[in-house]
């Protein structure tokens, strides 16, 4: 954690450098970038965050990791594959509707044309035991990338009791067989109302709280980052 | 074509969460139409689980070129896709164009930890699945080492998530049966 830390930091100036230097998006470069990452999603979308995170960051410099962290929540809210789901909400932020038919390209057409080509020569071909050795270890890979997906997000998510509370409360509920959806909508309702209370003792006893001096620039990062 | 259509646009709309609690409803759709045996729905469904992309997203395009060829495959897919585009959008327009900074920051408070549940959740079912496979003792030391290294080699030294998938494929071949 200490050396994570240390290396975001790290990132964090780079990044404004880089910023500064690459033009904004183009309707190319994020069909190109979508394109490059659509392949590697094995295991479903989650385990494509770490190499989103490695192109919109590191590489190119479009996001931050607040606005990627954002953008991937929404993403695995909203119903459907989650890595389609990023594609859009990352393309539409980066270049609006024409960023996101961009990304929802790029996301779509080589992971259809693998899976068909897969598809045909698995028929052909049936399946070797070297072959399905292979995969169980790709499948411990997948979960590595998605362990690491999560350790980002908890990040971002996890910065008091009450979060750390729902997320294990979230977890033992799932694995109770509860299905995802009742505990998305009532996360966000616990959370709306967590928050609001919160926010309403704060006012009472500082009335210049920080969520009202917060309109500075565009950034739509969090106030919950204490 | 139009039932295939009609079919996975309907699961669209109810795919939350990745979508592996859809294959049991195409399963049984699959049956009931006759659009495949169950043992060809059983291979599907391993193609779908090793190709990159959403498993759901994946076995709608082997069921509907199965049935109907490439346009079966396209009809599917489209059908599975466009609610989730739809929903997502109406999440956009209310996140992005109303502004509510302060009801979206409340809004995340308790969506993200939940989310993050959900990420974790779905490395247990995935671990899981993977030690139903044959002596559960081995495989349990396999994952924990692919994921130590993996781990190392993600964070330590920042390599390429592609990287840890081939590294992984290769041990699997060599120590995997």
């Amino acid at each position: 954690m200490e050396t994570d830390g240390k290396r975001t930091d790290g990132n964090g100036t780079n990044r404004k450098e880089a910023e500064r230097k690459i033009a904004s998006p183009t309707f190319a470069g994020i069909l190109w970038s979508f394109l490059k990452l659509a392949p590697i999603s094995f295991g479903g979308g989650y385990a494509i965050f770490p190499a989103l995170e490695k192109e919109m960051i590191a590489n190119r410099g479009w996001m931050d990791d607040r606005e990627l962290a954002e953008s991937l929540s929404l993403a695995a809210a909203a119903p459907g594959g989650v890595g389609v789901n990023a594609a859009f909400l990352i393309g539409y932020r980066l270049k609006g509707i024409w960023g996101a038919v961009a990304a929802g390209i790029g996301a779509i057409v080589p992971t259809f044309a693998i899976v068909l080509g897969l598809f045909l020569i698995y028929q052909r071909t049936g399946d070797s035991p070297k072959v399905r050795a292979a995969l169980g270890g790709v499948t411990w890979g997948i979960v590595t990338l998605i362990l690491f997906a999560a350790l980002r997000i908890g990040r971002s998510a996890i910065h008091d009791k009450f979060t750390a509370g729902l997320m294990l409360a979230a977890l033992a509920c799932l694995l109770a067989g509860l299905p995802p959806l009742y505990l998305i909508v009532g996360g966000a309702l616990i959370g709306i109302a967590a928050a609001w209370t919160r926010d309403r003792k704060r006012d009472d006893h500082k009335p210049a709280s920080p969520m009202t001096g917060r309109a500075v620039g565009g950034d739509t990062s969090y106030m919950y980052y204490i | 074509m139009g039932t295939l259509f009609l079919f996975f646009l309907r699961l669209g709309f109810v795919s939350f969460g990745g979508g592996y609690a859809l294959i049991p409803m195409i399963e049984q759709e699959s049956a009931r139409q006759g659009w495949m045996t169950q043992d060809a729905f059983l291979n599907a469904v391993t193609v779908a689980g090793m190709s990159p992309g959403p498993i759901a997203v994946n076995l709608g395009s082997i069921v509907g070129y199965r049935t109907n060829g490439i346009a079966g495959a396209i009809v599917a897919v489209a059908g599975l896709i466009l609610p989730s585009i739809l929903m997502t959008a109406a999440l956009l327009l209310l996140i992005y164009r109303l502004r509510k900074q302060l009801w979206i920051d409340r809004l995340f408070y308790g969506l993200q930890p939940v989310v993050t549940a959900l990420i974790l959740f779905a490395v247990y079912r995935l671990g899981i699945g993977r030690l139903g496979h044959g002596a559960w003792g081995g495989q349990l030391l396999f994952g924990l080492v692919i994921i130590g290294l993996g781990w190392v080699m993600l964070v330590r030294y920042r390599m390429h998530p592609i990287l840890i998938l081939i590294f992984s494929a290769i041990a699997g071949a060599a120590f995997l049966t």
